[in-house]
């Protein structure tokens, strides 16, 4: 009838304006004053006019641009042609791709760059198995190659879901009635159809290749390659000078407003632009009469076994292998690399780890409910907020955290884990949001007419209902903060040393079988907790 | 003497700018079937959902059960009104069975948490779906959804139901077996209930009393037969059925008695509404064969009846009639006319 109003709890009640206020108060503690702080300390007396006329930080900025274009482009390609693999042509093995493809996610991008160095670089497992190596894998090249296939997933989930959601069936069918083959529907129809989700898909790839530190340190780094994030990092790890700091803190300030300028471009008409057009967008679901091309389905898989495969096969063999440049055959294998890592310091680390993922995981969820519970009359600020701050580079989070922040609790778990909550809010966020729209209000109002409460609505209805987005989104936060490498190394301390910042240690020390050991580790705790996920959607189906 | 179930005096409601009801005033007796009719977006849901508690009223009171639910500065939460809703789409926990589901609202009326299973299975059996009771909301056809969202209902024990167009998602023989149900279940418990719906023969078949709705305000409110036959102008007539006003004389010559005149020929007819309106004529009213001509223009076979549309030089006229077509569009054709209501004529207020 278009009148009723979106809830049913829509009586006044303290709640109603308690709520938007505690909402508030949290996002300007999260990220608001931060920001504020690292803006006003970046413009204050000339430090940004000084940093633009750097040569290294123009080198660095310009460096930052073109990776990040070049990798979101590959990016985009690739993730684009396994999304149409999977969504469009539904190939068989199908829900096995996607598994692979969204897996990799879950790999951190410094473990990665690791894996790819024992992997391709001279005396990795190519090398020692056909004698081919690529001195291309430390620098620009690998940088940027390896960057595209950390964030490739991105791009295939974009993609994905909007070929899934686009409903296109009919108005491909009807082309292929008028006439056209199924390459020529592909060109004319469909692909001009989802340009909004492409140009999407290339601006998210775009926005976390910005952020990338991993990488770049891993394998850029010691070839002399810097982009921002690299460079404040080193600003800050390897330099006392006021200057050098003055310089990370204009760098990150411009690091934000490039994700910002990613954001608006993201919100643009052009990119979050419904199919315009198409009269009634229900019209059947996408899935293409034709067989894929021949082959794709190899290919595919033969991107995967090269991207994330091998590069794991060479990461496990070389924390086996004794050294660097010894074969890894079974006779040098050895267990000593683990036993190196295995010291009280790595527990530590590992329980920090844990315990910091954890609790962000639980707070981001706490902060996230309340967000929802504040844009159930329809208002999507709110969660708008919670996304800016996942596109902002963690190196100007976690150096914002620490202007707004440093003097009272620096060098604490504290200070991480306000960074981690602020960086991956809208991990918590995205799957409550989802779920909360799948409650239409009459189910609430059934609730209220049956007899229940607010609390009791809360307790059997929406909490139940909610259950598997709140496990997933537990379960996307703990990952990544487990992952997180970039806000830990920058707001590292004497005591709050995560494991990720270990292995970093481990791969600037110089110690590759060491390192590899370690980041094989890294990787199971994180496998281990992601495991859920996939248990989810089996149980649960797809998210609603 | 019992209380009415429900009882609203002027009842206005507002979302932002619009006037979504505007001094309601209505009464439903302990038992009875009141049926809200109205085209979608004349309030029938928002006035439902103003008696149930899930919208703020704006001006009026309302009282359910003998008791004021709500008044100026004043609501009584929906939990606290004992209301029993069927809503338009069933509004089904998807995480609950269908034997939980309708345990659910037995939780608060204090029953102990053993007997909530088996009450639920009585419940359900009593609607013929018990061997269902396990099933959740994805298994269930869309029948047999709203049978649990009638349970589920029926377990509140209300002191009014409240039905949002239950049967708008069904096919029709679902809708009619349905339609029963709900009449059947309503019968056993002599519960109340206001029934809203946008079809016009399921209001007049299910309905003591029916309510016409338009733009948040009541039109009309009578029982079924006067609402059919006694619309307060032509909008009313036509929101309840289907009707031809023609352009022609009538004459008052007797208490329900009329002359008609029409192409110089007359006939005295039952009639009702207002002296000097214009003659409404209802398909049945009407039969082929008689005094009067008229070109047919349409034809449509429905079965149990086919309908003519006549084009009589003085408007068109539907007719319905038994059996098979008898003629053919483009025939010249007698009729004869037995009945008119009498509306208001166009723009003019209604006044009965």
């Amino acid at each position: 009838m278009g009148m009723r109003p979106s809830s049913a709890a829509s009586q006044a009640s303290p709640l109603r304006f308690g709520a938007p206020l505690a909402a508030a108060a949290v996002l300007g503690v999260l990220a608001g004053y931060p920001l504020w702080r690292l803006a006003a300390e970046a413009l204050s007396g000339g430090g940004m006019g000084d940093a633009l006329s750097a040569t290294g930080v123009r080198t660095a900025a310009f460096n930052s641009l073109w990776t990040s274009a070049a990798a979101a482009t590959l990016a985009a390609a690739a993730g684009t042609a396994v999304a149409l693999l999977t969504e469009r042509y539904r190939i068989r093995g199908a829900a096995a791709l996607r598994v692979a493809m969204v897996g990799t996610l879950i790999v951190p991008p410094f473990v990665s760059a690791v894996s790819w160095q024992a992997t391709y670089a001279p005396f990795g497992l190519l090398d020692d198995l056909t004698g081919l190596s690529g001195g291309w894998i430390d620098g620009r090249v690998g940088v940027v190659v390896v960057i595209a296939v950390n964030v490739a997933p991105l791009a295939f989930l974009v993609v994905a879901a909007a070929l899934r959601g686009s409903r296109l069936g009919d108005v491909e069918r009807a082309a292929r009635a008028a006439g056209a083959a199924d390459a020529a529907t592909l060109r004319s129809i469909t692909l001009p159809l989802i340009r909004p989700a492409l140009a999407a898909a290339w601006l998210v790839g775009f926005a976390a290749a910005l952020a990338n530190f991993g990488v770049t340190t891993v394998l850029g780094t010691s070839a002399g390659f810097d982009t921002l994030t690299t460079r404040v990092y080193r600003a800050i790890a390897f330099s006392a000078r006021e200057a050098a700091f003055q310089e990370a803190v204009a760098m990150a300030l411009i690091l934000v407003l490039l994700a910002l300028v990613v954001i608006a471009l993201t919100d643009s008409r052009f990119v979050s632009g419904r199919m315009t057009g198409l009269a009634d967008p229900t019209t059947g679901r996408i899935g293409s009469m034709a067989p894929a091309p021949p082959g794709a389905a190899a290919l595919a898989w033969g991107y995967l076994t090269l991207s994330l495969m091998l590069p794991l096969g060479g990461l496990v063999l070389r924390a086996l292998t004794r050294a660097v440049g010894v074969s890894a055959s079974p006779g040098n294998w050895t267990l000593a690399n683990f036993r190196a890592v295995w010291d009280a310091r790595t527990w530590e680390a590992l329980g920090r780890s844990a315990a910091l993922a954890a609790s962000a995981a639980l707070l981001a969820l706490a902060v996230a409910g309340l967000l929802v519970f504040v844009s159930r009359t329809g208002n999507r600020r709110w969660g708008s907020a919670a996304a800016v701050m996942f596109a902002v580079p963690g190196t100007s989070i976690a150096l914002a955290v620490s202007l707004g922040y440093g003097r009272w609790i620096a060098n604490t778990a504290a200070i991480i884990l306000v960074a981690y909550v602020a960086k991956l809010l809208v991990l918590a966020h995205r799957p409550l949001a989802g779920s909360a729209v799948s409650i239409h209000p009459d189910l609430l109002r059934a609730g209220r007419a049956a007899g229940a409460g607010p609390g009791g609505l809360l307790r059997w209805i929406v909490a139940p209902m909610l259950r598997s987005a709140i496990v997933a989104g537990a379960v996307l936060v703990f990952v990544f903060a487990v992952h997180e490498l970039t806000m830990s190394s920058l707001l590292r301390g004497p005591g709050n040393e995560t494991l990720a910042v270990v292995v970093l240690d481990y791969q600037q020390i110089g110690d590759p079988t060491v390192t590899a050991a370690l980041a094989v580790v890294l990787a199971i705790v994180i496998a281990v907790v992601a495991a859920p996920l996939l248990w989810l959607r089996r149980v649960w189906g797809a998210p609603q | 003497m019992t209380a009415p179930a429900v009882v609203c005096i002027g009842l206005g409601a507002r979302f932002a700018d619009t006037e979504a009801l505007a001094s309601i005033d209505l009464t439903v007796a302990p038992g009875e079937l009141l049926a809200v009719l109205g085209p979608s977006g004349s309030g029938k849901t928002t006035l439902l959902h103003a008696i149930a508690g899930f919208v703020p009223v704006d001006g009026g009171s309302i009282e359910v059960g003998g008791r004021v639910v709500a008044e100026p500065g004043r609501s009584v939460a929906p939990e606290e009104r004992r209301v029993g809703v069927v809503f338009q789409h069933h509004a089904l926990w998807p995480h609950l069975s269908a034997a939980e589901t309708v345990a659910f609202p037995l939780r608060f009326r204090d029953i102990p948490a053993a007997e909530r299973p088996i009450e639920a299975r009585r419940l359900l059996e009593r609607l013929g779906i018990g061997h269902l009771a396990d099933r959740r909301p994805d298994q269930l056809s869309g029948g047999e959804q709203q049978r649990v969202s009638l349970a589920r209902a029926l377990a509140r024990r209300p002191d009014v139901f409240l039905f949002d167009e239950p049967t708008a998602h069904l096919d029709a023989p679902l809708r009619r077996a349905l339609l029963e149900e709900i009449e059947e279940q309503r019968r056993r418990d002599a519960t109340a209930a206001i029934y809203a719906t946008h079809d016009a023969t399921e209001a007049l078949a299910i309905a003591d009393r029916v309510l016409v709705l338009r733009k948040g305000r009541v039109v009309q409110v009578g029982p079924p037969i006067e609402i059919y036959e006694q619309p307060v102008d032509r909008w009313a007539a036509e929101m309840t059925g289907p009707a031809s006003v023609l352009d022609a004389g009538v004459v008052a010559v007797a208490a329900g008695r009329a002359r008609l005149t029409l192409g110089g020929v007359e006939r005295e007819i039952d009639c009702s509404g207002i002296e000097g309106g214009v003659p409404l004529i209802r398909p049945e009213w009407v039969r082929l064969g008689g005094p009067f001509e008229a070109v047919v223009d349409g034809v449509w076979y429905r079965g149990a009846r086919t309908e003519y549309r006549l084009d009589t030089g003085a408007g068109r006229l539907v007719v319905s009639e038994s059996g098979r077509p008898a003629t053919d569009v483009g025939d010249r054709v007698g009729w004869d006319v037995e009945r008119a209501h009498l509306l208001p004529a166009a723009g003019s207020h209604p006044d009965l």
